[in-house]
């Protein structure tokens, strides 16, 4: 840096990404706060622990090998044209740059800033299955996701030499697939193992609700969420670029793939799509609090894919669309699979991210995905041989998303921690509320109340010790 | 003025343009590497530890002086004791079924009707 301009350049790009990861630190706030209310009074503490630590553990595998395989051959392969290439210096956790440096002032903030995303996919994860799951199972769980799986999947789909652009033209700006799909995809492949709730199910078909402690403690939750995502936004984009190519220096701000957009556009697009998803929240779930603020959320995450180009219009309609089909397949899947998703979470990120991407390939037919690192690879390319976004790359990278890097790594990895007695809590210990042991009541000077479906639970639970049921489980399960 | 004859790194900002790395031991980065990989396999294999064991003291205790207590009272921190269990179930199978003259209505609000709980831990 010496010259003045060079300088601020660098600086400034410096500080733009810093001031994205404050924003986005209050993504973990409204995450804690929003699971942290949906727990009943019994679970809190428990709840809020097995959230927090995510966040250090996650932070020093993203260093120790996250980082890494972003930046590795990883992103050329597994099947892309041309000879895989070294290991780029700043992703290697042992180099220099990964460092306080005086030659680099980007590598710490661009690595921050995509830490911060890998905490987001773990803690989508983290709220599905509240209230039942171990701390530990869970732990390897959040590595797995926040520092391999969604970091392939964004070196494959979400950089502009990952083969899935450059082959499949997949478009993806602010991650409905590279981070909700595979957070919502991995949800889902969890719970499967590990089960619902004691009492959520009954016989007959009967779907018991089971209310949360503090409705609006989970509301302000998901309002820091949506603050949050500005930041997360932001964070997508690269802030100062010279795209002007043949016709002249032309600088603009870019998306993650390097082609242009602006601030605004963005701005346009998250508050239209925002709205869109809060008031078909309101409707689908005919006035539902918590679903109208989901709703807000899976808006936004529908639209995602495409908000660096949509209309204003189109990502509210866009994200109508994606909040309904998120909030039907909640319930459809709930009532006709079992699956107890407690805070809707595969819903919200991995419907109404799926959703995105695929409408997103429709929507955006044409447009150029990226500039070639070589020529005739693309499937689909724009007149002047670049990477053509389209259907088929967009609905088949949704599936890579949401199934070959989400469902199947998080359904295999919960068996495995199951085979280890790791992923679920005995089941006294969940009966009685994990913190009922030696932790305590989160409201010790409240007094409690007992709703309907806490009286049902207790005599299920009675029930299950009194057959011999409860107590072997647990006991079973504590020696495994 | 004494010269300080020794550096764990850099001993003098003035040509910031050939600084490289600000941080001190230079050279020995792969060390700190491994140590924290060390550190974070040993927390989880610790975090396991604790919580099995936790969870298994749990299930002991729960065994030890009945779940439905424990549920009833929130948690095993402010557990009945047995003589206080054994005058509130009385109370609800007289509630279940009431004979003629008594109230039926013991349990409507069970801060005001019952004794106060016995403080102290019983986790065993």
């Amino acid at each position: 840096m010496e010259d003045q301009l060079e300088g601020l350049t660098i600086i400034f790009t410096e500080f733009y990404y810093w001031v994205t990861i404050v924003f986005m630190f209050l993504i973990h706030l409204g995450f804690m706060m929003y699971e942290a209310g949906y727990a009943r009074r019994k679970n809190v503490q428990h709840t809020v622990l097995k959230n927090v630590l995510l966040i250090p553990l996650v932070t020093i595998t993203f260093f120790f090998f996250g980082w890494w395989i972003y930046n590795s051959s990883i992103t050329t392969g597994p099947f892309l044209y041309g000879e895989w290439t070294e290991s780029l210096p700043q992703g290697i956790p042992w180099n220099e740059l990964m460092a306080p440096n005086m030659q680099d002032r980007i590598n710490g903030v661009f690595w921050a800033a995509f830490l911060l995303f890998s905490w987001t996919a773990a803690s989508i994860v983290s709220g599905a299955i509240i209230e039942r799951a171990r701390i530990a199972g869970f732990l390897i769980i959040a590595v797995m996701l926040g520092s391999v799986t969604w970091i392939i999947d964004a070196a494959w789909g979400w950089h502009p030499s990952g083969w899935m652009v450059q082959i499949m033209g997949y478009h993806d700006a602010y991650a409905s697939g590279v981070i909700h799909a595979i957070a919502g995809g991995t949800a889902l492949g969890v719970l499967i193992v590990l089960g619902p709730r004691i009492g959520k199910f009954g016989p007959g078909g009967l779907i018991r609700r089971i209310l949360p402690h503090n409705i609006w403690m989970t509301c302000l939750g998901l309002f820091m969420i949506y603050t949050g995502f500005w930041g997360f936004y932001v964070a997508c984009n690269i802030p100062i670029l010279d795209v002007g190519g043949e016709s002249g220096s032309f600088f603009s701000a870019t998306n993650i793939y390097l082609m242009p957009t602006t601030l605004s556009a963005i701005t346009f697009n998250f508050l239209t799509s925002l709205a869109g998803g809060l008031l078909a929240g309101y409707l689908v779930s005919r006035g539902d609090l918590f679903w109208t603020f989901s709703g807000g959320l899976a808006g936004i995450i529908a639209a995602s894919a495409g908000n660096d180009l949509y209309h204003p219009m189109l990502a509210f309609v866009v994200a109508m669309v994606g909040t309904s089909i998120a909030y039907l397949g909640h319930n459809f899947v709930e009532r006709r699979f079992k699956i107890d998703d407690v805070v809707g979470a595969v819903a919200v990120h991995g419907y109404a991210g799926v959703f995105g991407v695929v409408i997103a390939g429709f929507l955006l037919w044409g447009y150029p995905a990226a500039a070639p690192v070589e020529e005739g690879v693309a499937w689909f390319t724009t007149p002047e041989g670049w990477p053509a976004i389209n259907p088929v790359g967009n609905t088949l990278g949704a599936l890579i998303m949401f199934g070959v890097l989400g469902f199947i790594p998080g359904y295999l990895m919960a068996k495995l921690v199951n085979a280890f007695g790791l992923l679920r809590v005995p089941a006294s210990v969940e009966a009685a509320g994990l913190d009922a042991h030696d932790v305590g009541d989160v409201y010790p000077y409240l007094p409690q109340r007992d709703t309907l479906f806490e009286i049902a639970e207790r005599e299920a639970a009675l029930e299950a010790v009194r057959a011999g049921n409860g107590r072997g489980a647990a006991r079973e399960e504590v020696r495994r | 003025m004494t010269v300080l004859g020794f550096s764990t790194g850099l001993d003098s900002f003035a040509n910031p343009t050939e600084i490289g790395p600000l941080y001190p031991f230079v050279g020995a980065e792969w060390f700190f590497v491994l140590l924290a990989v060390v550190l974070w396999l040993l927390w989880h294999v610790l975090q396991i530890r604790l919580e099995n064991r936790d969870n298994e003291r749990a299930v002991q205790t729960y065994e030890r002086i009945g779940l439905d207590r424990v549920m009833f009272y929130g948690g095993s921190a402010d557990v009945p004791s047995d003589e206080e269990w054994a005058r509130r179930e009385e109370q609800r199978r007289r509630v279940q079924t009431p004979s003629a003259g008594e109230p039926s209505s013991d349990l409507d609000d069970p801060v005001e009707k019952l004794p106060p709980v016995p403080p102290g831990r019983n986790d065993g």
